[in-house]
């Protein structure tokens, strides 16, 4: 009887300052969250992708853990080209760990190139269609996109994210005006010259004549910078651009443009 | 002068000089736990640690530098945060019934020895444990780390040498390693694993002042665990959801009173992300921790204090 009064007023302590302390520590997790630099709980949805074991250890602290085992076998699974399950494992390891770029990064990298390239190069034609192949390479460089445009909702400062999603409207799904301004958001964010001139050839690219204007400034600053910044492509353009925007000739740069490659 | 020896339940008279709080005795239960802790030949888990970190380090060598250094930390602090909870509530919860066994515990009692002061001292001794493993496990961590660092900006120099690249972008490269591989923020993440260690070893000894059996203490200490890890998830739903009635907001609310959030000591994932906890945020957080040992030892010393032994 003696011992349940003192459990009683122990729970009482207990229950006292846990009233004290609940708006403190609300105040705090709202803080710890504010400056991301924790997640949310983990998501009920999570529950029914990850195995029980997972999901426990998610929930008990060890989510970066889990994301990296996880990611372990997203490299494993892309040796057995299961792109269905490679595509789902890094759904996951996203949502575990959303501020982790590279996991965008390789996400839209298996997708957009990985499993395009396997439709386009490993599956012969006796075992697709031409219909259902070019579907699956649009669809997987659509799914690289997504995960990019979804990382950058989490990393909008992600230089990395920027010069992968403009590599793919670069390469994979050709538009310039989308290339050029997450290249130019790649070169705000990591301050790399070479960005800055990949943002301007594909300004070249537009159709606009305000866009080869800026990519016009922009190529001939480097040009005047000196031997060492004057690339070929750089030379090019500016060829192109100089009798785009009718530069005069005084102007003009003296070096002709290079031969294209055979 | 006469004072009377604490809240053993039978009052004592104290003996002249006698103090009522001896920070010396306190540390002398202390010093004597961790050496009984470490008889147990607890410090083994290090050869398993070390294992961890050489499989983690050297194993997935075919990744990217960046994954394979979060792959390196991730197991370090997963392992870190895994034998600091296991020490934590397995190591206090044996420390009291171990002491009934051995009669230890009425040899010191018998002493002019307030019950407050052994339980402080039998929990200054197992943080004491936990904060020597974490320091050990933090050095052969950070020496890995940096083994392999060096090792991935050496691989990267030899292919950009290889490239023509100039000393611009080797420096470059050197930094972006860098920035994934040992720094001082990292130290901001074992501190918290250490809190949240401190926390449950405070609540496992409350548990074991009033616990039947050892292994009551450590299937509680780790139901509470997972509760404590549990209650953010519950929160977001059912304070927050739309579908959930006043009676499962009720039992949110008062879970969220009695156990403790330890979600706010998971500050690990961020700094294997590359942020460092900010200073403000650490001492808060450190305040949280302090606020809980101060609580269970108080509800403890309650529960212990009047115990019949």
């Amino acid at each position: 009887m003696r011992s349940r009064k003192q459990i009683l007023i122990a729970l009482a302590i207990i229950s006292v300052a846990g009233i004290i302390r609940l708006p403190v520590e609300a105040k705090l997790e709202a803080e710890i969250r504010g400056l991301h630099f924790r997640e949310g709980a983990p998501d009920l949805a999570l529950r029914d992708q990850l195995s029980q074991m997972q999901f426990v250890a998610a929930l008990g602290g060890f989510r970066s853990l889990v994301a990296s085992g996880l990611d372990i076998r997203t490299y494993l699974t892309l040796a057995d080209k299961d792109w269905g399950e490679l595509e789902a494992l890094s759904n996951l390891t996203t949502t575990l760990q959303p501020r982790v770029e590279k996991y965008w990064d390789m996400a839209s990298w298996h997708m957009a190139f990985n499993a395009t390239s396997h439709y386009q190069n490993n599956v012969p034609d006796s075992e697709i269609r031409l219909a259902i192949r070019n579907q699956l390479v649009s669809s997987y460089t659509d799914k690289g996109k997504a995960f990019l445009k979804k990382g950058l909702t989490y990393l909008p400062d992600s230089g990395e994210l920027h010069l992968a999603l403009a590599n793919l409207y670069r390469s994979k799904d050709p538009n310039p005006p989308e290339a050029a301004k997450h290249f130019r958001r790649a070169f705000e964010c990591k301050g790399n010259p070479p960005l800055e001139r990949a943002y301007a050839h594909e300004l070249v690219k537009c159709s606009e004549p305000e866009r080869w204007q800026t990519a016009y400034d922009i190529l001939k600053r480097y040009y005047d910078q000196g031997e060492r910044s004057r690339t070929p492509s750089g030379i090019r353009d500016l060829k192109v651009l100089e009798e785009r925007l009718n530069i005069p000739f005084p102007l003009r740069i003296r070096e002709q443009a290079p031969t294209p490659r055979r | 002068m006469a004072t009377t020896s604490d809240t053993s339940g039978d009052a004592l008279p104290a003996r002249a000089g006698h103090k009522a709080f001896s920070l010396g005795r306190i540390w002398t239960i202390a010093t004597s736990t961790l050496t009984q802790l470490a008889r147990m030949k607890v410090f083994y888990f290090l050869v398993v640690f070390v294992i961890l970190l050489c499989i983690a380090g050297f194993l997935f060598i075919e990744l990217s530098y960046e994954q394979e250094l979060k792959i390196l930390k991730d197991v370090a602090f997963g392992s870190m945060s895994l034998f600091s909870i296991i020490l934590a509530i397995v190591g206090t919860a044996i420390l009291i019934p171990r002491d009934v066994e051995d009669r230890t515990l009425y040899t010191i009692l018998s002493k002019p020895v307030p019950r407050y002061e052994y339980l402080i001292g039998k929990l200054l001794g197992v943080l004491l444990l936990i904060g020597i493993s974490l320091l050990v496990m933090d050095a052969i961590f950070t020496g890995i780390l940096y083994l392999r660092q060096n090792m991935l900006i050496a691989e990267q120099i030899s292919f950009l040498q290889a490239d023509g690249a100039t000393e611009a972008d080797i420096a470059s490269v050197r930094a972006l390693v860098e920035e994934h591989g040992a720094r001082w923020g990292l130290q901001g993440a074992v501190f918290s694993i250490f809190l949240k260690a401190a926390v449950l070893a405070s609540l496992s000894l409350l548990l074991s002042t009033f616990a039947t059996s050892t292994l009551f203490t450590i299937v509680v200490g780790f139901a509470v665990f997972f509760i404590g890890h549990g209650q953010g998830l519950a929160r977001d739903y059912f304070l927050k959801g739309a579908f959930t009635g006043p009676i499962e907001k009720l039992v949110t609310v008062a879970l969220a009173i009695v156990f403790p959030d330890l979600q706010l000591f998971s500050l690990v994932d961020g700094v294997v992300s590359g942020d460092d906890i900010p200073g403000g945020v650490l001492l808060k957080v450190t305040g949280i921790a302090a606020l809980y040992i101060v609580i269970y030892n108080l509800a403890a010393h309650f529960v212990f204090a009047e115990k019949e032994l």
